[in-house]
Protein backbone atom coordinates (compact mmCIF):
# COMPACT_ATOMS: atom_id res chain seq x y z
CA UNK A 1 0.00 0.00 0.00
CA UNK A 2 2.87 1.99 0.80
CA UNK A 3 4.16 1.92 -1.92
CA UNK A 4 1.64 2.15 -4.05
CA UNK A 5 0.68 5.85 -2.82
CA UNK A 6 4.44 6.74 -3.44
CA UNK A 7 4.17 5.91 -6.88
CA UNK A 8 0.94 8.17 -7.10
CA UNK A 9 2.56 11.12 -5.13
CA UNK A 10 3.37 13.00 -8.25
CA UNK A 11 0.16 12.92 -9.78
CA UNK A 12 -1.33 13.52 -6.55
CA UNK A 13 0.72 16.94 -6.33
CA UNK A 14 -0.18 17.99 -9.62
CA UNK A 15 -4.12 17.30 -9.03
CA UNK A 16 -4.00 14.56 -11.44
CA UNK A 17 -5.48 11.21 -9.80
CA UNK A 18 -9.30 10.66 -9.76
CA UNK A 19 -11.15 11.67 -7.01
CA UNK A 20 -11.89 7.80 -5.68
CA UNK A 21 -7.70 7.55 -6.06
CA UNK A 22 -6.79 10.85 -4.36
CA UNK A 23 -9.34 9.55 -1.44
CA UNK A 24 -6.85 6.69 -1.10
CA UNK A 25 -4.10 8.88 -0.79
CA UNK A 26 -5.78 11.80 1.50
CA UNK A 27 -6.07 8.72 3.74
CA UNK A 28 -2.77 6.83 3.40
CA UNK A 29 -1.57 10.08 3.73
CA UNK A 30 -2.91 11.42 7.34
CA UNK A 31 -1.94 8.05 8.78
CA UNK A 32 1.82 7.71 7.25
CA UNK A 33 4.40 10.17 7.81
CA UNK A 34 7.16 8.78 5.88
CA UNK A 35 4.51 9.32 2.63
CA UNK A 36 3.54 13.10 3.83
CA UNK A 37 7.54 13.21 3.97
CA UNK A 38 7.84 11.48 0.67
CA UNK A 39 5.10 14.28 -0.81
CA UNK A 40 6.93 17.31 0.55
CA UNK A 41 10.41 16.47 -1.11
CA UNK A 42 8.49 15.29 -4.45
CA UNK A 43 7.09 19.28 -4.08
CA UNK A 44 10.42 20.29 -3.13
CA UNK A 45 11.90 19.36 -6.35
CA UNK A 46 9.13 19.92 -8.47
CA UNK A 47 9.72 23.56 -7.18
CA UNK A 48 13.86 23.57 -8.10
CA UNK A 49 12.82 22.36 -11.45
CA UNK A 50 10.35 24.92 -12.46
CA UNK A 51 13.30 27.14 -10.60
CA UNK A 52 15.80 25.97 -13.63
CA UNK A 53 17.37 28.96 -15.39
CA UNK A 54 16.28 29.79 -18.83
CA UNK A 55 18.77 29.84 -21.67
CA UNK A 56 18.63 32.04 -24.39
CA UNK A 57 19.12 31.92 -27.94
CA UNK A 58 22.18 33.23 -29.36
CA UNK A 59 20.44 34.73 -32.55
CA UNK A 60 16.49 35.63 -32.91
CA UNK A 61 14.64 32.68 -33.82
CA UNK A 62 11.91 33.86 -36.33
CA UNK A 63 13.05 36.99 -37.31
CA UNK A 64 13.65 35.67 -41.38
CA UNK A 65 10.15 34.69 -40.29
CA UNK A 66 9.03 38.16 -40.34
CA UNK A 67 11.11 40.03 -43.24
CA UNK A 68 10.01 36.98 -45.80
CA UNK A 69 6.71 37.30 -45.23
CA UNK A 70 6.29 41.28 -44.65
CA UNK A 71 4.90 41.59 -47.98
CA UNK A 72 1.95 40.00 -46.82
CA UNK A 73 0.68 42.87 -44.88
CA UNK A 74 -0.17 44.83 -47.90
CA UNK A 75 -1.74 41.70 -49.71
CA UNK A 76 -3.63 41.34 -46.80
CA UNK A 77 -4.99 45.26 -46.84
CA UNK A 78 -5.66 45.60 -50.42
CA UNK A 79 -8.04 42.00 -50.38
CA UNK A 80 -9.54 43.42 -47.41
CA UNK A 81 -10.79 46.29 -49.16
CA UNK A 82 -11.69 44.73 -52.09
CA UNK A 83 -13.21 41.55 -50.74
CA UNK A 84 -15.58 44.93 -49.43
CA UNK A 85 -16.16 46.96 -52.46
CA UNK A 86 -16.79 43.17 -54.31
CA UNK A 87 -19.47 43.17 -52.00
CA UNK A 88 -21.29 46.09 -52.10
CA UNK A 89 -20.65 46.21 -55.97
CA UNK A 90 -22.53 42.65 -55.86
CA UNK A 91 -25.15 44.46 -53.86
CA UNK A 92 -25.59 46.94 -56.26
CA UNK A 93 -25.32 44.54 -59.92
CA UNK A 94 -28.05 41.83 -57.80
CA UNK A 95 -30.77 45.06 -57.16
CA UNK A 96 -30.56 46.28 -61.01
CA UNK A 97 -30.83 42.62 -61.83
CA UNK A 98 -33.47 41.79 -59.68
CA UNK A 99 -35.35 45.01 -61.33
CA UNK A 100 -34.36 43.99 -64.29
CA UNK A 101 -35.34 40.77 -64.48
CA UNK A 102 -39.20 41.61 -62.64
CA UNK A 103 -39.58 44.53 -65.63
CA UNK A 104 -39.06 41.56 -67.90
CA UNK A 105 -39.59 42.95 -67.48
CA UNK A 106 -41.28 46.04 -66.64
CA UNK A 107 -38.52 48.22 -65.00
CA UNK A 108 -36.80 47.74 -69.56
CA UNK A 109 -40.25 47.78 -70.46
CA UNK A 110 -41.32 50.71 -68.85
CA UNK A 111 -38.21 52.58 -70.02
CA UNK A 112 -38.44 51.66 -73.77
CA UNK A 113 -42.10 52.95 -73.26
CA UNK A 114 -41.41 55.82 -72.08
CA UNK A 115 -38.77 56.62 -74.86
CA UNK A 116 -41.18 55.66 -76.99
CA UNK A 117 -43.45 58.09 -75.96
CA UNK A 118 -41.07 61.07 -76.40
CA UNK A 119 -40.57 59.99 -79.63
CA UNK A 120 -43.63 60.01 -80.58
CA UNK A 121 -46.16 61.96 -78.25
CA UNK A 122 -48.77 62.24 -81.07
CA UNK A 123 -49.24 58.65 -80.82
CA UNK A 124 -48.41 58.27 -77.30
CA UNK A 125 -52.06 58.43 -75.64
CA UNK A 126 -52.78 55.99 -78.18
CA UNK A 127 -50.38 53.47 -77.01
CA UNK A 128 -51.11 53.70 -73.70
CA UNK A 129 -54.54 53.09 -74.32
CA UNK A 130 -53.89 50.26 -76.68
CA UNK A 131 -51.65 48.59 -73.65
CA UNK A 132 -54.31 49.35 -71.38
CA UNK A 133 -56.73 47.89 -73.76
CA UNK A 134 -59.12 49.93 -72.30
CA UNK A 135 -59.78 52.65 -75.39
CA UNK A 136 -63.38 53.37 -75.30
CA UNK A 137 -63.59 53.00 -79.11
CA UNK A 138 -66.69 53.13 -81.43
CA UNK A 139 -68.03 49.77 -82.34
CA UNK A 140 -67.82 50.36 -85.49
CA UNK A 141 -63.56 50.71 -85.47
CA UNK A 142 -62.38 47.64 -86.88
CA UNK A 143 -58.87 48.86 -85.60
CA UNK A 144 -60.22 48.19 -82.08
CA UNK A 145 -61.78 44.94 -82.92
CA UNK A 146 -59.22 43.18 -84.40
CA UNK A 147 -57.05 44.51 -81.59
CA UNK A 148 -58.70 42.27 -79.49
CA UNK A 149 -58.22 39.49 -81.88
CA UNK A 150 -55.26 40.10 -82.01
CA UNK A 151 -52.48 43.07 -82.55
CA UNK A 152 -50.71 41.58 -84.85
CA UNK A 153 -53.82 41.57 -87.71
CA UNK A 154 -54.25 45.12 -86.80
CA UNK A 155 -51.27 46.37 -87.66
CA UNK A 156 -50.95 44.47 -90.77
CA UNK A 157 -53.16 46.21 -92.33
CA UNK A 158 -53.22 50.18 -90.74
CA UNK A 159 -54.45 51.23 -94.19
CA UNK A 160 -57.94 49.76 -94.15
CA UNK A 161 -58.65 51.06 -91.01
CA UNK A 162 -59.80 53.89 -92.35
CA UNK A 163 -58.42 55.94 -89.18
CA UNK A 164 -55.17 57.29 -89.80
CA UNK A 165 -54.47 58.71 -86.10
CA UNK A 166 -55.33 55.09 -84.29
CA UNK A 167 -52.87 53.61 -87.42
CA UNK A 168 -50.34 56.22 -86.34
CA UNK A 169 -50.53 54.95 -82.79
CA UNK A 170 -50.66 51.24 -83.15
CA UNK A 171 -46.92 50.66 -84.65
CA UNK A 172 -45.66 52.81 -81.46
CA UNK A 173 -47.52 50.26 -79.09
CA UNK A 174 -46.67 47.46 -80.73
CA UNK A 175 -43.19 48.40 -81.13
CA UNK A 176 -42.87 48.70 -77.22
CA UNK A 177 -44.45 44.85 -76.64
CA UNK A 178 -41.85 43.48 -79.17
CA UNK A 179 -39.04 45.17 -78.35
CA UNK A 180 -36.13 42.23 -76.95
CA UNK A 181 -35.32 42.32 -73.93
CA UNK A 182 -32.39 44.63 -72.52
CA UNK A 183 -29.22 43.57 -72.60
CA UNK A 184 -27.63 43.02 -69.29
CA UNK A 185 -25.59 45.64 -68.94
CA UNK A 186 -22.52 44.63 -67.17
CA UNK A 187 -21.39 41.14 -65.95
CA UNK A 188 -23.35 38.95 -63.78
CA UNK A 189 -23.57 39.72 -60.08
CA UNK A 190 -22.45 35.90 -59.36
CA UNK A 191 -19.01 37.44 -60.64
CA UNK A 192 -18.88 39.76 -58.18
CA UNK A 193 -19.78 38.00 -55.33
CA UNK A 194 -17.43 35.05 -56.38
CA UNK A 195 -14.92 37.62 -56.72
CA UNK A 196 -15.46 39.41 -53.07
CA UNK A 197 -15.11 35.74 -52.09
CA UNK A 198 -11.91 34.87 -53.42
CA UNK A 199 -10.50 38.20 -52.16
CA UNK A 200 -11.73 37.53 -48.22
CA UNK A 201 -10.51 34.05 -48.09
CA UNK A 202 -7.00 35.64 -49.42
CA UNK A 203 -7.56 38.29 -46.72
CA UNK A 204 -8.02 35.51 -44.17
CA UNK A 205 -5.12 33.53 -45.37
CA UNK A 206 -2.85 36.69 -45.45
CA UNK A 207 -3.85 37.40 -41.75
CA UNK A 208 -3.13 33.83 -40.21
CA UNK A 209 0.13 33.47 -41.90
CA UNK A 210 0.82 36.89 -40.41
CA UNK A 211 -0.63 36.45 -37.12
CA UNK A 212 1.72 33.11 -36.75
CA UNK A 213 4.68 35.18 -37.23
CA UNK B 1 2.69 34.42 -31.87
CA UNK B 2 5.63 32.35 -33.11
CA UNK B 3 7.61 35.32 -31.91
CA UNK B 4 5.55 35.12 -28.53
CA UNK B 5 6.56 31.28 -27.87
CA UNK B 6 10.15 30.70 -29.70
CA UNK B 7 12.01 31.61 -26.90
CA UNK B 8 10.20 29.94 -24.07
CA UNK B 9 10.16 26.68 -26.90
CA UNK B 10 13.77 27.22 -27.53
CA UNK B 11 14.24 26.95 -23.46
CA UNK B 12 13.10 24.05 -23.69
CA UNK B 13 14.51 22.17 -26.42
CA UNK B 14 17.94 23.18 -25.00
CA UNK B 15 16.97 21.67 -21.69
CA UNK B 16 16.74 18.09 -23.62
CA UNK B 17 19.52 18.78 -26.48
CA UNK B 18 21.80 21.31 -24.78
CA UNK B 19 21.84 24.88 -25.28
CA UNK B 20 23.30 25.84 -28.59
CA UNK B 21 22.98 25.68 -32.74
CA UNK B 22 21.58 22.66 -32.28
CA UNK B 23 18.46 23.48 -30.20
CA UNK B 24 18.01 27.01 -32.16
CA UNK B 25 18.09 24.99 -35.32
CA UNK B 26 15.46 22.54 -34.18
CA UNK B 27 12.70 25.45 -32.81
CA UNK B 28 13.46 27.48 -36.23
CA UNK B 29 12.79 24.60 -37.93
CA UNK B 30 9.55 24.06 -35.53
CA UNK B 31 8.30 27.28 -36.25
CA UNK B 32 8.72 27.06 -40.10
CA UNK B 33 6.56 24.03 -39.90
CA UNK B 34 4.09 25.48 -37.89
CA UNK B 35 4.10 28.72 -39.82
CA UNK B 36 3.52 26.41 -43.19
CA UNK B 37 1.16 24.35 -41.66
CA UNK B 38 -0.97 27.14 -39.73
CA UNK B 39 -3.75 26.78 -41.89
CA UNK B 40 -4.32 23.18 -40.88
CA UNK B 41 -4.36 23.85 -37.16
CA UNK B 42 -7.67 22.51 -35.55
CA UNK B 43 -6.57 22.53 -31.94
CA UNK B 44 -6.88 25.28 -28.98
CA UNK B 45 -3.53 26.04 -27.97
CA UNK B 46 -1.18 27.24 -30.87
CA UNK B 47 1.54 27.24 -27.86
CA UNK B 48 0.96 23.63 -27.03
CA UNK B 49 1.04 22.77 -31.36
CA UNK B 50 4.61 24.57 -31.12
CA UNK B 51 5.88 22.55 -28.07
CA UNK B 52 4.81 19.73 -30.11
CA UNK B 53 6.30 19.98 -32.97
CA UNK B 54 9.59 21.18 -31.47
CA UNK B 55 9.58 18.57 -28.58
CA UNK B 56 8.94 15.31 -31.26
CA UNK B 57 11.99 16.62 -33.33
CA UNK B 58 14.31 17.57 -29.83
CA UNK B 59 13.67 14.08 -28.52
CA UNK B 60 14.14 12.28 -32.31
CA UNK B 61 17.31 14.29 -32.41
CA UNK B 62 18.14 12.63 -29.12
CA UNK B 63 17.96 9.26 -30.39
CA UNK B 64 19.73 9.95 -33.48
CA UNK B 65 22.63 11.10 -31.49
CA UNK B 66 22.28 7.77 -29.08
CA UNK B 67 22.36 5.23 -32.14
CA UNK B 68 25.05 6.99 -33.60
CA UNK B 69 26.73 6.69 -30.36
CA UNK B 70 27.57 10.21 -30.06
CA UNK B 71 25.30 10.08 -26.25
CA UNK B 72 25.68 7.61 -23.73
CA UNK B 73 22.59 4.88 -23.57
CA UNK B 74 20.00 5.98 -21.67
CA UNK B 75 18.57 4.01 -18.75
CA UNK B 76 15.26 2.04 -19.68
CA UNK B 77 12.23 3.57 -19.35
CA UNK B 78 10.56 0.96 -16.86
CA UNK B 79 13.56 0.56 -14.75
CA UNK B 80 12.88 1.20 -11.60
CA UNK B 81 13.52 4.21 -9.84
CA UNK B 82 13.83 3.73 -5.88
CA UNK B 83 13.55 5.89 -2.86
CA UNK B 84 16.97 7.07 -1.85
CA UNK B 85 17.31 7.68 1.85
CA UNK B 86 18.36 10.92 2.72
CA UNK B 87 20.99 11.04 5.97
CA UNK B 88 20.87 13.40 8.31
CA UNK B 89 22.89 17.17 8.33
CA UNK B 90 22.66 18.05 5.04
CA UNK B 91 20.20 21.27 4.18
CA UNK B 92 16.23 21.00 3.96
CA UNK B 93 15.30 19.83 0.38
CA UNK B 94 12.48 22.82 0.60
CA UNK B 95 15.51 25.21 1.46
CA UNK B 96 17.05 24.71 -2.02
CA UNK B 97 15.43 26.95 -4.08
CA UNK B 98 17.80 29.93 -4.48
CA UNK B 99 20.90 27.50 -4.01
CA UNK B 100 22.79 27.13 -7.41
CA UNK B 101 24.60 23.93 -6.40
CA UNK B 102 20.71 22.43 -6.12
CA UNK B 103 20.11 23.71 -9.67
CA UNK B 104 23.25 22.57 -11.24
CA UNK B 105 22.48 19.07 -9.74
CA UNK B 106 18.98 18.91 -10.96
CA UNK B 107 20.13 20.15 -14.56
CA UNK B 108 22.69 17.06 -14.47
CA UNK B 109 19.97 14.46 -12.59
CA UNK B 110 17.54 15.78 -15.91
CA UNK B 111 20.05 14.90 -18.29
CA UNK B 112 20.56 11.35 -16.69
CA UNK B 113 17.26 10.43 -17.07
CA UNK B 114 15.50 9.34 -20.84
CA UNK B 115 14.51 12.54 -22.61
CA UNK B 116 10.89 11.37 -22.94
CA UNK B 117 11.06 11.42 -18.85
CA UNK B 118 12.96 14.96 -18.98
CA UNK B 119 10.61 16.79 -21.80
CA UNK B 120 7.41 15.43 -19.66
CA UNK B 121 8.55 16.50 -16.68
CA UNK B 122 9.87 20.08 -18.31
CA UNK B 123 6.47 20.26 -19.65
CA UNK B 124 4.59 20.12 -16.25
CA UNK B 125 6.83 21.77 -13.71
CA UNK B 126 8.23 24.60 -15.94
CA UNK B 127 5.47 24.94 -18.59
CA UNK B 128 2.94 23.94 -16.76
CA UNK B 129 0.91 21.98 -19.06
CA UNK B 130 -1.90 19.51 -17.28
CA UNK B 131 -1.06 15.79 -17.98
CA UNK B 132 -3.81 16.23 -20.67
CA UNK B 133 -1.95 18.32 -23.05
CA UNK B 134 1.38 16.65 -21.94
CA UNK B 135 0.20 13.46 -23.44
CA UNK B 136 -1.00 15.16 -26.94
CA UNK B 137 2.18 17.27 -27.12
CA UNK B 138 4.21 13.97 -26.71
CA UNK B 139 1.74 11.41 -28.31
CA UNK B 140 1.88 9.23 -25.30
CA UNK B 141 -1.09 7.63 -23.07
CA UNK B 142 -1.75 9.83 -19.43
CA UNK B 143 -0.87 6.83 -17.57
CA UNK B 144 2.68 7.29 -19.83
CA UNK B 145 2.86 10.50 -18.83
CA UNK B 146 1.83 10.21 -15.21
CA UNK B 147 5.08 7.57 -14.81
CA UNK B 148 7.23 9.52 -16.64
CA UNK B 149 6.71 12.86 -14.46
CA UNK B 150 7.21 10.80 -11.18
CA UNK B 151 9.78 9.04 -12.04
CA UNK B 152 12.08 12.40 -13.99
CA UNK B 153 11.23 14.25 -10.78
CA UNK B 154 11.93 11.43 -8.65
CA UNK B 155 15.70 10.60 -10.71
CA UNK B 156 16.02 14.25 -9.45
CA UNK B 157 15.25 14.06 -5.99
CA UNK B 158 17.22 11.51 -5.57
CA UNK B 159 20.43 13.02 -6.68
CA UNK B 160 19.70 15.91 -4.52
CA UNK B 161 19.60 13.64 -1.69
CA UNK B 162 22.96 11.79 -3.29
CA UNK B 163 24.62 14.95 -2.87
CA UNK B 164 23.45 15.27 1.21
CA UNK B 165 20.34 17.22 0.85
CA UNK B 166 17.85 15.91 3.20
CA UNK B 167 14.01 15.84 2.90
CA UNK B 168 11.93 18.28 5.44
CA UNK B 169 11.59 15.00 7.52
CA UNK B 170 15.09 13.99 7.95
Amino acid sequence: MQQHVRDDLSAYLDGALAPADRALVDDHLAACAACRAAAAELSATARLIAALPRPDPSRRLVPSLETRFAWLRPVRSLSAVLAGVFVLVFMASATLDTGWRMGGGRAGGSAQTTSSREATPAAAPQATALERGSVPAPAASPTIALQEQGRSTAFASPAATGSGARAEGAPAADAVRAAPEPPRIGPSPWLWLGLAAVSGILALVAHRRLRAV
Amino acid sequence: MLAEHADRVYAHVARILGPGGEAEDVVQDACVSAWRSISSFQGTSFRAWLFRIATNRAIDLVRTRRRRGELPLEPAQDEVVTWAEPVAGGPDLGDLAADREAVRVVEEALGGIPAEQRAAVLLRDVEGFDYEEIARITGAEVGTVKSRIHRGRLAARNALVARGWRGPAG
